[in-house]
């Protein structure tokens, strides 16, 4: 079946659609370069973003390749199994509206890890966030990149190589030249013309059964067996999956690359109102995703989906090319390779602002920097951070690094999200607990990891692993609130309860009325 | 865990900032904790009811499909019915904060 589809080679509507995004997003960025003079501009576009604004940036940052392309892919071929993942996605949104989005903005300026320092009032803080936001950090720019290459070959038929030089290198000058402005508007523009493009293909798609979901739901188990209803084979040990539920509630809830953003709103009210937008095109977008997964079981063929790659990842394309012929094919295509490089400059400026701010300037410089000296701190590491990337995509180029997703929605969930959500709701939190328990956090997770089936079976090719679990997290959250509670409760001598009081009123009436 | 404690010799004003604080603490605690509980009920079912979840309500749209799209519904739920509580109510009371006034 595949034999007369164009998908995984490059035509002229793709390549058009590929140029002409190129193009807008280096202008977006000559327009953001003058713009962006200040660290202030630079690491959070002078807070200058509206909430409807970021609230698309906020969901084209998590809708990305993996929920195009994977989730959809997924369900392409084991049908409801899928969806799992999509809800999963979708939890950690209110979550973050609930909990950390107002709290966040009103006590932080460029990243969680002002919000810890202000809040225990200590600098030192900063070096076991530095730890974990560029460890994150990291994992998902490698992850990305390596995922970036496999699927820009799969879809345009170009070299690995050329396609990680490709993406490495315009990330690097979007982030160099128009920070955070530029970040945020191109991943804008991809988030809607990736709306767009799943609004599209939907009303395509559906419009063969009826505009009937359902239709379309029975139509498919009809060709595939009533089994692609119904839970399959991905929940077999429900310990894990309540353990992989609970990294991504709160590790996507936690991600120093989404808390970001918060920053680059004017206010806590923009805030929370830019996380009510992110949710509801998170839930509608992945919603849609289950939809065209189905649609393209039935329509493309599950054999002419895994012919292309077996973990489903064309069948979006290969759906295209079906309902709008090559011109639709190409424009899919310039979507998803857009998608890679909004989503690895949104990591890229989230590492540079935390060695640049976090590390240099409030840390190393005690907060005494200079502007020209910070910017080119923050400079420096977006061509460091870049070139590790690039360095790190051309190494790992056919290794298994899906690890790596787990690995960081752990560290998030158990090192982040105990000392965000200490830190704002628990008067007792000390500094000492806040050492204690994101250390504990990350180390477990790193040791879990390590020693799971994720490592030990899939990487290493060992016949067993030691520890059951694939996502550690359902181990580690617990443990590493334990070890802050208790950590602090032991260390309440050098708690100053007046500090909450402070923490309490900017919470609520934010920086400028404390 | 002690989330806030009272303090009886505080100033009026900080006593009033400290109740509208508390109403936060708590709504958006039970928000998050009603949201949490539907997603594990869902993966939980999924784990231990896969025949129960098997049955097709209508041709096409089996049981599960529909605990799937009734949980992201009720995220998105809460997610308004939050936002509207946070915009009519805090805001409110924070405004009064704001403006010196005493929490209502």
């Amino acid at each position: 079946m595949s034999a007369h589809l164009t998908a995984g080679r490059a035509n002229f509507a793709s390549m058009s659609f590929f140029v002409l995004f190129l193009l807008s997003s280096l202008m977006i960025t000559w327009w953001a370069a003058r713009r962006t003079k200040t660290s202030h501009e630079f690491f959070t576009a002078g807070a200058s973003i509206g909430p409807l604004q970021n609230g698309v940036a906020l969901a084209g940052d998590f809708v990305a390749a993996a929920g195009f392309l994977g989730i959809s892919g997924l369900v392409s071929l084991v049908g409801f199994d899928g969806l799992i993942y999509a809800i999963g996605g979708v939890i950690g949104w209110p979550v973050m509206l609930f909990l950390f989005g107002e709290p966040l903005r009103n006590l932080g300026k460029y990243s969680f890890g002002d919000v810890l320092a202000y809040r225990l009032n200590s600098p030192r803080i900063r070096i076991v966030t530095g730890i974990t936001t560029l460890g994150i950090t990291i994992c998902y720019l490698v992850m990305q990149m390596v995922g970036a290459g496999d699927l820009v070959h799969l879809l345009f038929g170009m070299n690995y190589d050329v396609a990680i030089w490709i993406i490495g290198g315009f990330m690097l000058v979007y982030v160099l030249f128009g920070g955070m402005l530029a970040t945020t508007w191109v991943q804008i523009i991809k988030a809607v013309l990736m709306s767009l493009a799943a609004v599209a293909m939907t009303f395509m798609a559906l419009s063969h059964f009826h505009f009937n979901p359902v239709t379309l739901f029975a139509t498919a188990s009809a060709s595939n067996g009533v089994a692609v209803l119904s839970p399959g084979k991905l929940i077999s040990n429900p310990l894990d999956a309540i353990s992989v539920s609970l990294a991504l509630a709160l590790g996507v809830a936690s991600l120093p690359h989404v808390l970001m953003r918060f920053f680059t709103v004017p206010d806590g009210r923009a805030a929370r109102r830019s996380l009510v937008y992110a949710t509801t095109i998170i839930s509608i977008f992945l919603m849609l995703t289950f939809v065209l997964g189905f649609a393209a079981m039935q329509m493309v063929g599950k054999s002419a989906i895994s012919a292309m790659d077996r973990g489903g990842n064309m069948a979006i394309p290969l759906l295209a090319e079906k309902l709008g012929g090559s011109s639709f094919l190409g424009f899919i295509c310039a979507v998803s390779f857009a998608t890679i490089l909004a989503v690895v400059s949104g990591l890229l400026i989230t590492g540079a602002t935390t060695v640049s701010h976090d590390l240099f300037d409030a840390v190393l410089k005690r907060g005494r920097a200079s502007q020209t000296q910070i910017m080119f701190v923050a400079r420096a590491a977006t061509v460091a951070l870049a070139l590790v990337a690039i360095a790190l995509g051309l190494v790992l180029r056919g290794q298994n690094v899906a690890f790596l997703v787990g690995l960081a929605t752990s560290v998030a969930a158990a090192a982040n999200f105990p000392a965000i959500f200490l830190a704002i709701y628990w008067k007792r939190y000390t500094v000492v607990g806040a050492i204690w328990g994101m250390l504990v956090g990350l180390i477990a997770s790193l040791v879990f990891i390590y020693f799971s089936p994720t490592i030990q079976i899939d990487v290493l090719k060992h016949a067993t692993a030691s520890i059951p679990l694939r996502n550690p997290a359902i181990v580690c959250v617990p443990l590493s609130f334990l070890v802050s509670i208790v950590a602090s409760l032991l260390s309440q001598k050098r708690n100053d309860p007046r500090r909450y009081e402070q923490i309490e009123q900017r919470i609520l009436l934010g920086a400028m009325e404390s | 865990m002690q989330v806030i404690t009272s303090a009886p010799s505080l100033p009026p004003t900080v006593n009033s900032l400290r109740l509208v604080a508390t109403r936060r603490q708590r709504v958006s605690l039970s928000a998050t904790a009603a949201l949490l509980a539907a997603h594990f009920a869902f993966v939980i079912s999924i784990a231990f009811y896969k025949t129960e979840l098997a049955v097709q309500l209508i041709p096409g749209l089996s049981l599960a499909i529909v605990l799937g799209f009734s949980t992201v519904g009720f995220a998105l739920l809460l997610t308004f019915g939050f936002v509207i509580w946070v915009d009519r109510v805090h805001d409110t009371a924070v405004q009064g904060l704001r403006d010196g006034g005493d929490y209502k």
